[in-house]
């Protein structure tokens, strides 16, 4: 078993002013060389914090990583200075943001700004090369008369070019694992297909590891190997992308797919709402943090402690009834 | 057009004028709403979607006067809207309320709830004290929300709840036509769906009719009774929800199906179109043409225009070569 990345247990915290609260509570996940891993949750699931953790870009010291492991080409993450870290973010890890206005900088030209990646990790020294590589890169990621683009500003692009030439940065060193934080929710929906086909085609491409970090279940079921549900700082059920929308495990999954609006929700009628709201860190608790909004909920959800039940490795889940609840739709269909 | 429409636009425009250079002297015209005709139907819910700079929050604002039209007229029941003042507006408005998308900036945060809710029936006099005091509680009530929600301000509440503040405030004076501004675009989705749920019900108890504006067609083909699609200013097709998503008649509709994201769905075999919405002002012809995969010369030449009848039952598409019957859309996977 060789994994690119492997993460146990991980741990994140943010320092408040009366009290540390943990955001992200013990994240477990692996990643092959060239899979796409969809990381779904919504705000406040703790999937950005996740990704920051992973990059080493949380906002210290308020916000840090305070236990678990995250092993990448069997280097220890955790044990790197801020100055590794730099060295090895952009080169073998990258990421992409949701917004590209605010991750490019403004007051530089795109080629410049590309070009800086290659001299931060000493690719491509010559300046006459740099501009070929940029060029090329630019041309990869389908801007159009990329010679002509290497001279313009961030604002003189549309939303769909900006990450387009966030992308030709994020994978001018060719890295091994790219890190995807909703890259495409800025964007219209015909930008958001052109841009998830270009970065699939380069993934494949270059055989990069994919994590794919969105609140959109029906996006990342189209472009994974597998799915990691996350809700309220913890990963509640994981499995393959198929697999999750065909057996859903865990009540929560059950409900976001139900929750959608389609077809089968029939038109105009009313759709099965999930109640409530999600958990703060604060109600965290040792107990199913679903319990309150979860329609399955019974006494045992609301005494017993609840641990990912890993015994179907393929398809682990964090919930005490899920095996009773199959059975009881299996029944009903 | 029939008697029974509750708001009818003939050839409505929104332009704006931008004017630039150092001494201001060149002059630019943005055409956000260009000649739109459309009506509403009482009690029926329209849906109009497009992606961001196509003009639908234009339209929405443009119909309620908070951008006065620069063309065209809007009728509303048997009053003519253009060139009314200040006074008939204020007259008029408790009959035509919007719904915006950000809860957080459409209501003050200065105010509690009971004074936000309580404002419009002070405005236009509706009751005395106690009686607009039993309208509120009974407006939390419908909506969703306890009698301790009338002392809170709207940072104490989630981004659900203040929507559904903001759609009580929307409703306070009985309107019989809501706009809703990408109303659910800001929630997560487990919130979203019981925000739809809401809107149905207060629909289908207060009898009134919705213009939906959205750029998520998942959720309009869900909410709507008919669609209309716009782009760059214009409709380019408008019909019944269900046969727009089923077999639409413009080629942009289509791109804009195949463009959803859907469980299921594979990223290689979505069909893209290429391009972005281009800002520049449209020369000759259909202005999605350049983007369009089946133009011909003639769509660069001259424009095609929305028939205003139609025999068929098939969604009416300002579009020379309209696509054949049964090419699905969204049904597809």
């Amino acid at each position: 078993m060789s994994f690119l990345l492997d993460v146990r247990n991980l741990r994140t915290r943010i320092r408040g002013e009366h009290a540390t609260h943990t955001v992200v509570d013990g994240v477990s996940l692996q990643l092959r060389p060239g899979e796409t891993l969809g990381l779904v949750g919504e705000s406040g699931s703790g999937k950005s914090l996740t990704a920051l953790s992973l990059t080493g870009l949380l906002p210290k010291p308020d916000v840090f990583v305070d236990g678990g492991a995250m092993i990448f080409q069997d280097q220890d993450l955790r044990a790197l200075s801020p100055n590794q870290f730099a060295k090895l973010r952009g080169d073998r890890i990258s990421m992409i943001f949701q917004d590209p206005m605010t991750a490019l900088n403004p007051v530089h030209r795109i080629g410049d700004q590309i070009a800086e990646v290659l001299t931060v990790h000493g690719r491509a020294r010559k300046p006459a090369q740099q501009k070929q590589r940029v060029i090329e890169l630019l041309n990869s990621v389908g801007i159009p008369q990329p010679e002509s683009r290497f001279d313009s500003y961030p604002h003189e692009l549309s939303g769909g070019q900006r990450q387009r030439v966030m992308i030709a940065m994020a994978l001018a060193c060719e890295p091994a694992l790219l890190i995807a934080d909703e890259p495409t929710t800025a964007l219209d929906v015909t930008v958001q297909a052109q841009i998830l086909h270009l970065i699939k085609c380069l993934q494949r491409e270059h055989n990069t590891a994919l994590l794919f970090i969105t609140h959109d279940l029906a996006l990342v079921s189209q472009i994974s190997d597998r799915i990691a549900v996350m809700y309220a700082g913890q990963i509640v059920e994981t499995a393959a992308s198929s697999t999750l929308f065909a057996e859903p495990r865990h009540p929560y999954t059950r409900a976001l797919l139900a929750s959608t609006p389609s077809a089968a929700n029939g038109h105009k009628q009313r759709l099965p709402a999930i109640p409530g709201t999600v958990a703060k860190p604060e109600q965290y608790g040792e107990y199913c943090r679903f319990r309150n909004r979860c329609q399955h909920a019974n006494e045992h959800c609301r005494t017993e402690a609840v641990v990912m039940d890993e015994s179907d490795s393929a398809h682990p889940v964090r919930c005490l009834r899920w095996r009773e609840l199959a059975q009881e739709l299996a029944h009903v269909d | 057009m029939s008697t029974d429409t509750l708001l009818r636009t003939a050839s409505l425009s929104l332009h704006f004028y931008q004017r630039y250079g150092v001494l201001k002297q060149h002059k630019n015209t943005i055409k956000a709403v260009d000649g739109v005709s459309l009506d509403i139907l009482p009690g029926e819910t329209l849906g109009l979607v497009g992606e961001s700079g196509c003009g639908k929050s234009s339209l929405g604002k443009a119909l309620l006067n908070l951008h006065a039209p620069t063309g065209g007229e809007v009728y509303f029941k048997e009053h003519c809207l253009t060139g009314l003042n200040q006074k008939q507006w204020r007259n008029l408005r408790p009959q035509m309320q919007m719904v915006f998308q950000d809860p957080f900036e459409s209501l003050n945060p200065r105010h509690t709830v009971s004074h936000i809710l309580e404002e419009p029936l002070i405005v236009h006099q509706r009751g005395n004290q106690a009686e607009r005091h039993r309208r509120v509680e009974e407006l939390l009530e419908v909506v969703g929300l306890g009698n301790d929600a009338l002392n809170k301000y709207p940072h104490e509440f989630s981004g659900g709840q203040r929507q559904r503040i903001g759609i009580a405030r929307a409703i306070a004076l009985e309107p019989e036509l809501l706009i809703c501004d990408e109303a659910v675009s800001a929630l997560d989705v487990s919130v979203q769906a019981q925000i739809l749920n809401l809107l149905l019900d207060i629909q289908q108890k207060m009898h009134l009719a919705m213009l939906f504006i959205s750029h998520d067609l998942s959720v309009v083909q869900h909410i709507s009774d008919r669609i209309a699609v716009m782009y760059k200013g214009k409709l380019v097709e408008i019909g019944e929800a269900q046969r727009v998503c089923e077999s639409p008649a413009h080629p942009y509709t289509r791109a804009l199906l195949n463009a959803v994201p859907g469980f299921g769905k594979d990223w290689r075999k979505v069909e893209m179109v290429q391009g972005e919405i281009s800002t520049r002002e449209a020369e000759a012809g259909c202005a999605f043409a350049p983007r369009c995969p089946h133009a011909q010369a003639r769509c660069l030449q001259d424009e095609p225009v929305l028939p205003e009848t139609n025999e068929t039952h098939r969604p009416r598409a300002a579009c020379h070569f309209p696509l054949p019957h049964s090419q699905a859309g969204m049904v597809d996977s």
